[in-house]
């Protein structure tokens, strides 16, 4: 369709990968296929001016990061913190990586949703600072005042991981 | 290693894989298609309404009913959200003022069916909020005349084995409000009640078109 060339390529090749981020942004990878729908759904009209900006996935990105953000004021989010943390999995023990894996969704459902970007487009993404800074509107110091309070929470998971003692 | 590093090797590690893409970006066409479309008529309504000077109760246009047989609600919120978890037996769903004890359980024409499924399989919280679609019209049409055609109340007792605690809740919306609440148990008694009434032993119809959906 004129305007829309490449959309379709687009959407095949980085889906994955943003459903990734999408999965560790709403833990859930059903939450994640109606995050990146939605962002998709969005962008699609403004297509050929998204792929003139040079960055359609950092776009398609921004825009899931956002709806995630508006998501998390409106709707109930299906996620209970656990209290305890699990052991460090054993290599290739899919039950402990199942409970790895439960337990580092409910460190980030702890956070508070801007935290949560923060961590996701900072560690996950490895975005720069001030890249996260323009997807979530904010300055620099305040992605790395969020990244540092994130961090911190995410401590005992990540010493718990390591088994070692972490400084975060 | 840095601890930065330990960190994104962390989420990295955590991630699972992404299930194959539901969706066709002809689905993200015709879904923007019909929201400018709906967008449009809900302009014209606007308008009609503020040059009648009148208040109206219906929600209009910002009920935003999602286009399309079937979607996973990502084109818009709907207005009716899934509970966290649902009424349980033997609590009643709430009753709307459009059902009766002898009527449909589903009556009328409902603008569209929001489905919550609550398997009681689902990780780490058994009988939560695991998924939900909407459906205009033309998608609820089926689930409507699956929960049309169930039998009445026979009475008596009735057997409810392998009852595993599965419940969908099928929230149907009208343009006027009073939206309909329906409660499935698709295992054990298979109960369907709506407020005002019940029906029994419902056939896997209804089970086997949610099973097709997940």
């Amino acid at each position: 369709m004129e305007g829309h060339e490449g959309f379709g390529e687009f959407v095949a090749a980085r889906s994955p990968g943003l459903l990734r981020t999408g999965w560790l942004l709403t833990g859930d990878y059903q939450l994640a296929e109606d995050l990146l729908q939605t962002a998709l759904i969005r962008v699609w009209p403004h297509w050929r001016r998204v792929v003139g900006g040079g960055s359609p996935e950092a776009y398609v990105r921004r825009v899931m990061v956002r709806t995630y953000a508006t998501w998390w004021r409106r709707r109930w989010r299906a996620e209970v913190p656990y209290g305890q943390l699990p052991d460090r999995p054993a290599q290739g023990d899919p039950h402990a990586l199942t409970g790895l894996r439960a337990a580092v969704l409910a460190a980030l459902a702890e956070l508070p949703p801007k935290q949560r970007a923060v961590l996701v487009l900072r560690y996950y993404e490895d975005l720069p600072e001030d890249e996260i800074a323009r997807i979530l509107d904010c300055s620099p110091g305040t992605v790395k005042s969020q990244a540092a309070k994130a961090r911190a929470k995410l401590r005992p998971l990540l010493h718990a991981w390591t088994g070692e003692e972490t400084t975060l | 290693m840095s601890t930065d590093n330990e960190l994104a090797e962390l989420l990295h590690s955590v991630v699972p894989e992404p299930p194959r893409l539901p969706f066709l970006p002809g689905n993200v066409r015709r879904a923007t298609r019909r929201r400018r479309a709906i967008r449009l008529a809900g302009t014209a309504l606007g308008l009609a309404a503020a040059s009648a000077v009148t208040v109206l109760a219906w929600p209009g246009p910002a009920a935003n009913p999602p286009a399309g047989g079937v979607t996973t609600g990502a084109v818009n919120p709907p207005a009716l959200t899934c509970p966290a978890t649902p009424p349980a037996p033997p609590d009643r769903v709430p009753r709307s003022p459009r059902t009766t004890d002898r009527g449909p359980l589903v009556p009328g024409s409902p603008t569209y069916l929001t489905l919550c499924w609550y398997p009681v399989q689902h990780v780490p919280h058994p009988g939560s909020l695991a998924r939900h679609w909407v459906f205009d019209p033309a998608g609820a049409a089926p689930f409507i005349a699956d929960l049309n055609g169930f039998p009445a109340p026979l009475g008596g007792a009735h057997g409810c084995a392998m009852d595993d605690g599965s419940l969908a809740l099928l929230l149907f919306q009208y343009q006027d409000g009073y939206p309909v609440w329906v409660r499935a148990q698709p295992t054990g008694c298979r109960v369907v009640d709506n407020g005002s009434r019940y029906a029994f032993d419902i056939d896997s119809r209804l089970l086997d078109r949610i099973n097709r959906l997940s």
